[in-house]
């Protein structure tokens, strides 16, 4: 008898720490099937604006002084494989006509071209370079390529409050390679599935900058796009603020307005 | 005139506010060493000048660049193409960057470069390329030799192109120059256990402003606690020898405590944390109030051979209040001279050792009399030790010994010779030990060929200009060429170095020199822009984000204070040739701030020993009432100090931050046993001795408190020449040679000196002494 209490409670320990193991993992895979159904489901809800264009002006703020950028903006949805972005500088003067192409995977690298007008020269350029700050703001070029859901591993972190509305709270983790940070936590509001807050945290896990999207209007009766971002860096209290304006969808763009050709002509 | 009688009267109240005082300044020194703040501060910024006008700019240059510094890591081994070696460097590059305050690590393994890839992307990536932890292959080596080859940026910063055996690791570190934390020790001293646990590497070199820094906060620290054991044990053994007396030492404790205590008790008071200078204080203090007090106990044990102690007390202070102030003040006078320094660190010695003195003042004349009656009034009659000791025979070799007196005195003018070799200039490299590993490091990197030190440039243009103007740019590529070539400059680091890199790969066979040179403002920003969008990150650590400053760093070896001026004059001159005069060319850094600051408080003891001396002129003509002692106390106490002057010139110890020091307050401090020994000369004139007898009196009462005086301070200051800080361990040992000097001339020359000045010839010194005695 004495051997089969020993064996009982053998048998019931190891149960206990199988369930409590099981059931941490279960917690676990939870979290993570919630992260990424919330992710799937913005990127849903965002899907079919077609093409957009806008008027970017970036104001960097640098110890009392501060600096213009203006872009012009436009982008292709594209069904298959993520997105092709083209930014065409405009202000300062020195590097008005400058276009940068960037063509965004759902999986694998990035592809990317620009073209100088000084030189009159297209070259493709390396996209392994992610964390270089974007013409000297507080935004990394990773910053302003599109979400792709694939790219991230998600993980729900529970509920908050932001700007008085409730909001998932969802821990995105690049799986791509050279990203700037170890993780980012993003906001959603549980409403629209809209990204009002972003907290990017660096390699050593710190917190290293904070974006705040402000003034959501909705477009074409479906997609909410904000009128301003507002990124902080906590390293060194800059900040960089990039206004939209002019935002307008389904123009009509084609494959032929985001071809290296095409990015010569777009002054 | 200080009646001890009515002081006895209230001697129970006398000691009470005593102990208030003193315990209450004990209670705050004791809570500001408990507190989180830092006891010493470790700042760079301690040391700059409070009025400098590149203090402004650097800390500008500070916001637009980042607060951060370059360190350099020289790492030696047997073979740096080594597929372990590399294995371990690259290891080595991460564990480094993840240390506290390091914001950026640039070594063999991670350098990037703009370069063109055969399938024709513009990219910015590690010329190495092995993923982490693994060996490289030999075709993988073979693509990194290549491209570290062909890459000039790379040569002579990371590596050279003749030596397999040297590699430097470039780090960029937190500059916080007001932090007084002593985050750069453990910077340090982290950086170098990671260095030594990777087998490949057979020696390294660490160096850069911040290894410097380090070490001085290093040697504060441990000064603080190695000068304080000294000076409390070299005091006890002297109070035990000199004094044999408990009763004896209690007093010279009192005053020690009385005058010390208070004053660090005001530094912690205003919050004001201890440096490198302020750290020598209480070795100062305790030295220069023991000297006081030693006066007074031995003029009352020899009154009291005759006199009761209340009387013997009463007596003393009535023979003694006067020099005792007179020699106070002269030491007040010499300390505040330092507060006219812009230094921070100078100016509070001035300040805080000054009020210490005239609290040991205030001690020696109130408080010992009453302790000594206090303590002596019902015991045995003390013999003084003295009397058979060795400053006797000192003192009578002194008066006997004419010929001894000359011969020492012609040996000790000999130094004088030396002064023309003395001169202002410092090198910080030079402040350690050469047993010390900074010392080391700075050495082994200048043999192995690579650079001390990254001295910072600073161009900045004016309105509607820039970095690319038509007008500048090509000034600027050639003024970067001609420093280049400047005498020492082993290597410059710039944006234009950057730019042509971005260029040559962009624009491959269009490009040309000649081009470059021509290049107009769009072209250059679009190339700044393709930069930045291919990954160059470096580009922001050289060049402002309005692009209307740049700085060009120069890898020189470590230059001193004077050869910094010489290569900051050659810069000058240089920007004159390249740029319209609306382009400002700076050179900034703490190296240059450091510089600034010795050249000023070298300045300021220049004018201070002037002062002091023009002070002590003045001060002595009307306290003797005689022109001729006037001019003869000063020229006893300045060929003291022209002697140490001249010994230092010749042992080529420069005059720097701390030698500078030792020239006011050596004055101030030797003078005192003049004045001493002069106003017993004419106190025993108004005795009614003779010429000849009221000298050889002053000899045989001043005289052993002259000799035990010496001791003291000697013994006191000599303790800083344990500092592995050599300014501090120069400032003691010749400040000591001072004061030995001063006691030689005190007790060998002035008295025959003034016994040639018989009264016969000089009336004025009897008549002086008789005004001194009606007032």
């Amino acid at each position: 008898m004495k051997g089969n209490n020993l064996f009982m409670k053998y048998f019931l320990a190891c149960l206990l720490v199988s369930l409590l193991f099981v059931s941490t993992q279960s917690f676990a895979n939870d979290a993570a099937r919630i992260g990424l159904e919330i992710a799937r489901e913005a990127d849903r809800r965002d899907q079919g604006f077609a093409d957009l264009t806008a008027n970017i002006t970036m104001i960097i703020k640098q110890d009392g002084s501060q600096q213009q950028r203006e872009l012009k903006f436009s982008a292709l949805e594209l069904n298959d494989d993520g997105e092709k972005r083209l930014f065409v500088f405009r202000h300062p003067a020195d590097i008005k006509g400058t276009a940068v192409l960037n063509y965004s995977h759902i999986k694998g690298d990035d592809d990317q071209w620009i073209f100088l007008p000084a030189f009159k020269r297209v070259k493709r350029i390396s996209s392994a370079n992610k964390t270089t700050p974007f013409v000297g703001s507080e935004f990394a070029y990773e910053d302003l390529v599109s979400i792709e859901v694939p790219k991230y591993h998600y993980l729900y972190l529970g509920d908050e409050e932001i700007q008085g509305q409730s909001c998932f709270k969802v821990q995105f983790t690049p799986s791509y390679e050279n990203s700037g940070y170890s993780r980012q936590i993003v906001y959603l509001d549980k409403q629209y599935y809209r990204i009002l807050k972003v907290d990017f945290f660096d390699h050593q896990n710190a917190l290293f900058k904070t974006l705040t999207a402000n003034g959501y209007k909705q477009y074409l009766g479906k997609y909410w796009r904000p009128d301003s971002l507002h990124m902080v860096n906590h390293r060194d209290n800059r900040q960089t603020i990039m206004q939209w304006q002019n935002i307008k969808m389904k123009n009509g763009l084609s494959q032929r307005d985001f071809t290296v050709m095409a990015l010569k002509r777009s002054r | 005139m200080i009646n001890i009688a009515s002081l006895y009267k209230h001697r129970y109240w006398l000691l009470a506010a005593w102990i208030m005082i003193v315990g209450g300044f004990l209670a705050v020194i004791g809570h500001r060493l408990l507190s989180p703040v830092p006891v010493i501060d470790n700042s760079v910024g301690v040391w700059f000048l409070q009025d400098d006008p590149l203090r402004t700019f650097y800390e500008q240059y500070n916001r637009d660049f980042g607060e951060k510094e370059w360190s350099l890591l020289l790492l030696e081994t047997d073979d740096i193409y080594s597929p372990v070696f590399l294995r371990d460097l690259q290891t080595l590059t991460e564990q480094l960057k993840k240390i506290p305050h390091i914001k950026k690590v640039t070594s063999l393994t991670n350098v990037r470069d703009n370069k063109l890839s055969p399938d024709g992307v513009l990219d910015y990536l590690p010329i190495y390329r092995v993923k982490y932890g693994e060996l490289a292959s030999q075709s993988q080596l073979t693509t990194f030799k290549q491209r570290l080859m062909a890459n000039e940026l790379f040569d002579k910063n990371l590596f050279r192109r003749d030596s397999r055996q040297y590699t430097v690791v470039l780090i960029q570190n937190d500059n916080l120059i007001y932090e007084q934390q002593p985050y750069r020790i453990e910077l340090v001293d982290r950086i170098k256990q990671q260095v030594v646990l990777f087998d490949s590497i057979k020696r390294y070199a660490l160096a850069g402003t911040t290894v410097v820094n380090a070490e001085l906060n290093r040697a504060a620290r441990d000064d603080a606690i190695l000068f304080y054991i000294l000076i409390t044990v070299f005091l006890a053994i002297f109070a035990l020898v000199s004094l044999r007396s408990i009763r004896d030492i209690v007093v010279l404790f009192s005053v020690v405590l009385g005058s010390m205590l208070p004053a660090m008790g005001l530094l912690a008071l205003l919050d004001i944390a201890y440096n490198m200078v302020t750290i020598m204080m209480p070795t100062i203090l305790i030295s220069l109030s023991v000297a006081g007090v030693v006066h007074v106990i031995s003029e009352f044990h020899m009154l009291r051979v005759k006199q009761r102690p209340l009387q013997a007390a009463q007596t003393t202070i009535q023979q003694l209040w006067k020099p005792a102030l007179w020699t106070a003040l002269t030491t007040i006078v010499a300390f505040s001279s330092l507060t006219l320094s812009t230094v921070n660190p100078v100016f509070q010695l001035g300040l805080f050792a000054a009020i210490g003195i005239f609290l040991a003042w205030l001690n020696t004349v109130f408080v010992a009399p009453v302790l000594l009656v206090m303590l002596w009034q019902n015991a045995e009659q003390k013999i003084s030790s003295a009397k058979r000791g060795l400053s006797l025979r000192v003192i009578d070799m002194a008066r006997r010994g004419r010929g001894i007196s000359l011969l020492l005195f012609v040996l000790l003018l000999l130094p004088l010779y030396g002064l023309g070799n003395l001169e202002t200039d410092t090198n910080y490299t030079k402040f350690f030990d050469s047993k010390m590993d900074v010392s080391q490091s700075y050495d082994a990197i200048a043999r192995a060929g690579f650079a001390q030190n990254p001295l910072i440039i600073s161009v900045e243009y004016p309105e509607n200009s820039e970095f690319g103007s038509e007008q500048t740019f090509s000034g600027i590529v050639q003024f970067e060429q001609a420093i280049n070539s400047l005498a020492g400059v082993i290597k410059i680091m710039s944006t234009t170095e950057l730019v042509r890199q971005i260029d040559r790969a962009f624009n491959a066979e269009h490009t040309s020199e000649q081009k470059f040179l021509g290049y107009n403002r769009q072209q250059i920003n679009q190339l700044l822009l393709l930069g930045e969008l291919s990954g160059n990150d470096d580009i922001k650590d050289f060049l402002s984000q309005n692009k209307r400053k740049t700085q060009i760093v120069a890898l020189t070896p470590y230059m001193s204070s004077k050869e910094l001026a010489q290569f900051n004059k050659k810069v000058q001159a240089l920007r004159a040739q390249f740029f319209p005069p609306s382009v400002k060319v700076r050179m900034t850094g703490t190296t240059v701030l450091w510089a600034n600051m010795d050249e000023n408080v070298s300045q300021t003891q220049l004018t201070s020993i002037l002062g002091v001396g023009l002070f002590l002129i003045i001060f002595l003509i009307t306290v003797f009432r005689s022109i001729k002692l006037g001019v003869i106390t000063v020229i006893a106490n300045f060929l003291p100090l022209a002697i140490t002057l001249g010994t230092m010139g010749w042992f080529d110890i420069k005059i720097n931050l701390a030698t500078a020091l030792i020239g006011g307050v050596s004055l101030g401090v030797v003078v005192d046993d003049t004045l001493h020994f002069i106003y017993r000369v004419q106190l025993n004139l108004k005795n009614k001795m003779d010429w000849d007898e009221a000298i050889d009196n002053a000899m045989l009462t001043v005289g052993q408190s002259i000799i035990k005086t010496t001791v003291i301070i000697t013994g006191g200051f000599i303790t800083l020449a344990s500092s592995s800080f050599l300014p501090s361990s120069h400032f003691g040992i010749f400040i000591s040679i001072a004061i030995v000097t001063a006691l030689f001339f005190d007790l060998f020359v002035l008295p025959a000196v003034l016994k040639m000045l018989n009264p016969g010839k000089t009336p004025d010194l009897i008549s002086s002494a008789e005004r001194v005695d009606k007032n």
